[in-house]
């Protein structure tokens, strides 16, 4: 498979010069090279940031800006950068008001981030990990925090982003991270590989006709195979199992992102989109500023997720509130 | 620990190389004896600041993991080995969230932990390391396979068994 790229050594490095050359009113590198930050920082705020490996872009480089990430810490091709690199991060940005440190729950995130945090306490900055999961297909429900994270991430970075932007202390945005995480649910399927840029191979193999129900971000086999067919019946397939989940009632404001994973377009997208809206809709539950696009990605992979939160009034207020990260989206709609 | 122990542990590691990727190979993506020569290499290239080196050069999850027992063979220096032990098998068990019984690394480095001096801590790793075959993973590499590794001894609680008796049988690398 062709890929554009000048060598595999320099993949990381080279996109985050093309990152912080497009934007540099916005963005900038950091004292380390895998480190990017806001081009300047708000003081006084508590800091928001998240280390990961790359190859999934938008997320999370891209999300660095005012009132979403202070910094991201960039890894190697789908690997959790290395636990030093991160507590460099944390330097960059942990002032007074401390950090808290997005941990995507993979077991490398998880371990490598654990341990910067654990560094950076030894050194004497504030952090606190918060771990996100929402993809239902990778634990029962019940063990919800065996969960994998997923594309609802999203939901947490950029809520407690605006909230960070407006003074929140650390101990309200880690409680309300909490909240965000444990009212958002995901669920993925992929029709397609993606190809890794660093062997040039299929991620996985899947029969012409048939589709993988909860396909992780790093190519893990799903749970389970469908026959392609409408895609009707497929949302109809996910919608269900996502609120047998968690249910939500009629009437409940609800946000949805139809995160595509690179390989899918647009007019799919809101196809997806259509159908969501009308199955959710036929329960009764009204839909507020969705997120669709491709976000969260895993390079031309094609497959897409649903992610479902139940915002509380201040959340969805998080959610709409305007920023300056360059890659991020601007969320329409008014009214509850 | 002396710096020449960490070139016995490298000499050591390359002959268990192939059987660590072997076992690892049962239970994960078998490079386990492979990902650890590596980070033993750098970190006896790098006296100073082994469990940096290790962790950089062995990467991934376990390099980091190992590393917090690397801490603790350099610790030896001041205190001694159970409570470094100890110390690592705090850490370790915060930041991955497993316990006893889980059949990873920390089923050979907790009971080793809780014994009186090197020679009983490399006893009872290597009983720990034994003790992880009828386990089901519920942590760590084993988790995700089919049978959750039944049958199988954790190839990382079998690094701990072997890096301690290596510290008992020559003193820490002590000439």
């Amino acid at each position: 498979m062709k890929k554009l790229f000048n060598s595999k050594d320099r993949m990381p490095d080279d996109m985050i010069d093309g990152f912080v050359a497009a934007f540099p009113d916005l963005v900038a590198r950091g004292h380390h090279p895998r480190v990017v930050r806001r081009a300047s920082a708000s003081p006084g705020k508590v800091a928001l940031l998240i280390g990961n490996g790359c190859g999934h872009e938008p997320i999370a480089m891209g999300f660095v800006g005012r009132g979403l990430l202070d910094a991201n810490v960039v890894g190697d091709v789908f690997a959790a950068p290395p636990p030093d690199m991160i507590l460099q991060g944390l330097r960059e940005v942990t002032g007074p008001n401390g950090a808290v440190l997005l941990i995507s729950r993979h077991e490398g995130d998880v371990i490598n981030g654990m341990s910067a945090a654990m560094m950076a306490a030894d050194e004497g900055l504030t952090v606190r990990p918060l771990w996100m999961y929402d993809d239902i297909s990778s634990a029962p429900k019940g063990h919800e925090d065996d969960r994998r994270g997923a594309a609802g991430t999203i939901f947490v970075y950029k809520i407690l982003g605006a909230a960070a932007e407006t003074g929140m202390a650390l101990d309200d945005l880690v409680a309300l991270g909490e909240t965000v995480r444990d009212s958002t649910r995901t669920l993925a399927a992929a029709v397609n590989p993606g190809i890794s840029p660093l062997t040039g191979k299929p991620m996985f193999a899947l029969p012409e006709d048939e589709i993988y129900i909860g396909m992780g971000v790093h190519g893990e086999p799903g749970v389970g195979r469908r026959k392609v067919g409408p895609v009707r019946d497929l949302v109809g397939f996910m919608l269900d199992a996502l609120l047998a989940d968690r249910p939500i009632a009629p009437g409940t404001p609800t946000i949805v992102i139809v995160n595509g994973m690179g390989g899918c377009t647009m007019m799919e997208l809101l196809t997806i989109y259509r159908e969501v809206a009308a199955g959710l809709g036929a329960q009764g539950i009204p839909l507020l500023s969705p997120l669709i696009g491709s976000f969260s990605t895993t390079q031309e992979m094609a497959g897409f997720s649903i992610s479902l939160l139940t915002p509380t009034p201040r959340m969805l207020a998080f959610w709409r509130a305007p920023h300056a990260a360059p890659l991020f989206p601007v969320l329409f709609g008014e009214g509850v | 620990m002396t710096p020449a122990f960490l070139h016995l542990l490298v000499d050591r590691f390359v002959e268990l190389e192939p059987q660590l990727n072997a076992l690892d190979a049962a239970t994960g993506d078998g490079d386990h004896g492979t990902t650890m020569l590596k980070g033993l290499r750098a970190a006896a290239a790098a006296p100073d600041t082994p469990a940096l080196a290790f962790r950089t050069a062995s990467g991934g999850a376990s390099g980091t993991i190992f590393s917090f027992v690397i801490d603790a063979l350099v610790a030896t220096g001041t205190e001694s080995l159970p409570a470094a032990l100890t110390k690592a098998a705090n850490r370790i068990a915060q930041i991955g969230g497993a316990k006893a019984g889980d059949k990873t690394m920390l089923d050979a480095l907790i009971p080793a932990a809780q014994t009186a001096d090197a020679a009983t801590a490399a006893e009872a790793a290597r009983s720990g390391a034994e003790a992880t075959r009828p386990m089901a993973a519920r942590r760590g590499r084993a988790r995700h396979v089919e049978g959750a590794g039944v049958g199988h001894l954790d190839a990382g609680a079998v690094s701990v068994a072997e890096i301690l008796e290596l510290f008992a049988a020559t003193g820490g690398g002590k000439p």
